[in-house]
């Protein structure tokens, strides 16, 4: 009988009732889909930043990520890759040497980062910029002079597909070495940070420029399926005794401006999430108790045929409860059209902004929405628990009615 | 007639005082009384007399300021809230002036309203309300919602609400003041037919003429005292 009046009570003020659900509603629209939004971003994001080189999970020298130098190597490679693409939530692992240098042409230097790949391991999905290669390809397995550069720096030393440049670092000894290389390729993200600053080589001859052995490179990139899946990925390989002697870092590690800029985003949506929950924790407390002081008398009545208290309270809980399944499930009917444009067409806003990188990562102008089952959950039983909190109040009153103060008239 | 029946309410030097804008008011002062099971009895007296108040203490709903109240061999003063609460549900049976239905349900579910609170089986709970419904003149009506239904039906409902968990007294304060002639006089007719049928003992307060005459027993309240008290 309970959860029957209970139901029926919120039928007694429909209007007030169906502006309670369109608040309810709306507020866990807009947890949903910014959720949705950031949890698409961020996973863009983390997939960016994992193919700008480090990849998800990265296997390195111990202290390689505080103190870089061609002087810390992994000399057993081939095991090292063999043990991270065992891995089930890997799907791909390269090898890299990576430093800094100079490059060159008779009239111009820039400084640049160098990224020593094999071509025939890499593709888009372990390097995001082959994707973004708009002149020229990247060079071929056998050829040990290839160059790519991005598009800023190809500008910088007048250069374009074909011409001749003078690559410049130190050794792992310290020695400046030079080699003579030419444009093969020239790619273009979008990113300032990015096109200005990497170029890659063929691996085997920075091995031999800098000294390493055939199976000696500076880190192993391991690409997870799922950028929310790496911290189980990073477990796991942590465990594994062939990479003991090793550190194995995870993507915000090695991206730690993007790893900053994701928390701060996290942490104003969840800000935003909470006032958005509070306005409507506001608005239904202020109908349930709106609806408890007006059935004063009707509560004096209960109390005085039996009804305990305790009783009075659950009734008014439920009537919470109802409303809390009753705007959870309109919210979700509303959010889910909205969240299946966004999750399969997007929305392009790369009218509103114009560079299309943060914190050095390329990402597609597109928004979408991907939510994880695990921020639905979270967002659901949030909402449900702020309603229902927000009944606690008004039912507590409604406990507290002294029968005879209610049903009192002169006699 | 009186004395060989067993006392259901005995009121010993019952006193209620209220504070009000820093005067004392002394709604009922120095009562003792004793109404008997089977009893159709009236507290009748003018607006502020008492009787309210005095069927608030009867009916566990107030606390006398001094005195004893005891209900069905239960001193209410020794009572604490829930316990107070459980003999409401069980031993008293409330008919209101204002009829008091619970707006959101039907007339049958009103009047199961406290077996439902008594946890009483639904098939018990139909069978005790059904018939009950028929003698007060009820049957067909048990779907209609308080709003569709007249006053004189509603309060037939309270009234089957009341006598549905065969209280120890029925309690009706002013049941015929909102109520035409007509209904009223029904309404007197049925309760005095249970009160024959099934020696419930009745306990009205009013004013209303009709009732004070069919009481088996008036008792006259005049500023909180008892001023009558005759079969």
């Amino acid at each position: 009988m309970l959860v029957k009046m209970a139901l029926r009570n919120l039928g007694r003020n429909r209007r007030r009732t169906v502006i309670t659900l369109i608040s309810i509603s709306f507020g866990l629209m807009l947890a949903l889909i910014f959720t949705g939004i950031g949890d698409s971003m961020y996973a863009k994001l983390i997939d960016g930043a994992a193919g700008l080189g480090w990849g998800h999970v990265s296997v390195m020298p111990p202290e390689y990520i505080d103190f870089p130098s061609l002087n810390k190597s992994l000399t057993s490679a081939d095991t090292v890759l063999e043990t991270v693409r065992s891995d089930p939530d890997i799907t791909h692992a390269v090898a890299r040497i990576v430093g800094e240098g100079m490059l060159s042409t008779a009239r111009e230097s820039v400084g640049i980062g160098f990224a020593a790949i094999d071509p025939e391991a890499e593709s888009p999905k372990t390097l995001l910029l082959l994707e973004h290669i708009s002149d020229g390809e990247l060079f071929a397995a056998d050829d040990h002079a290839g160059v790519v550069v991005g598009r800023k720096t190809a500008d910088s030393l007048g250069v374009s597909i074909g011409d001749r440049v003078v690559f410049t670092c130190t050794d792992r000894n310290g020695e400046i070495v030079s080699s003579l290389g030419w444009v093969r390729g020239i790619y273009q993200t979008g990113s300032d940070q990015v096109d200005r600053f990497l170029i890659l080589l063929p691996m085997q001859k920075i091995q031999s420029l800098v000294g390493f052995e055939p199976n000696e490179v500076t880190f192993v990139a391991g690409i997870s399926r799922n950028a929310w899946r790496v911290g189980r990925a990073l477990a796991r390989l942590e465990q594994k005794d062939s990479l003991a002697e090793y550190e194995v870092n995870p993507w915000n590690l090695t991206a730690p401006d993007m790893a900053g800029v994701i928390t701060l985003d996290r942490l104003f949506n969840y800000l935003f999430q909470v006032i958005v929950f509070l306005l409507v924790a506001a608005g239904i407390l202020n109908t349930i108790l709106m609806s408890v002081l007006e059935r004063n008398r009707e509560f004096g009545v209960m109390l005085a045929l039996g009804m305990s208290p305790g009783r009075l309270f659950r009734l008014v809980v439920t009537e919470a409860l109802w409303l809390s399944v009753f705007g959870i499930l309109s919210g979700l009917i509303i959010t889910a059209p909205i969240h299946h444009w966004l999750h399969t067409k997007g929305w392009n806003i790369s009218s509103m902004i114009g560079e299309t990188d943060i914190a050095g990562v390329i990402y597609d102008p597109r928004i979408y929405s991907d939510l994880r089952l695990i921020s639905l959950l979270v967002i659901i039983s949030a909402a449900f628990v702020i309603i229902l909190l927000a009944g606690i109040y008004p039912a507590w009153r409604a406990g507290r009615t002294v029968p005879v103060e209610s049903l009192k008239h002169i006699g | 007639m009186q004395s060989k029946r067993a006392p259901i309410v005995t009121l010993t030097n019952v006193c209620r005082f209220y504070t009000q804008a820093a005067e004392t008011v002394r709604a009922v002062d120095d009562v003792s009384l004793t109404i008997y099971t089977g009893e159709f009895a009236a507290l009748c007296g003018p607006s502020g007399s008492g009787k309210t108040t005095i069927l608030n203490m009867i009916g566990a709903l107030d606390n006398p300021t001094s005195g004893a109240v005891v209900v069905d061999g239960k001193d209410l003063g020794k009572l604490s809230a829930s316990e107070k609460s459980l003999f409401r549900r069980d031993r008293i049976g409330f008919v209101f002036q204002a009829y008091n239905l619970i707006p959101v349900l039907t007339a049958f579910e009103n009047a199961e309203f406290v077996l439902v609170l008594q946890n009483v089986d639904s098939e018990t709970r139909r069978e005790r309300i059904m018939s009950l419904m028929e003698q007060m003149g009820m049957k067909g009506l048990d779907n209609r919602r308080p709003d569709q239904m007249s006053g004189g039906q509603q309060q037939r409902v309270a009234i089957v609400r009341a006598m549905a968990t065969e209280p120890a007294i029925v309690l009706a304060d002013e049941p015929t003041a909102n109520v035409d002639s007509q209904t009223a006089v029904s309404i007197l007719d049925m309760m005095a037919e249970l009160n024959q049928k099934h020696g419930m003992t009745f306990l009205f307060s009013t004013h209303d003429q009709r009732v004070i005459d069919r009481a088996h027993r008036v008792i006259r309240l005049h500023d909180g005292k008892i001023a009558e008290n005759h079969s």
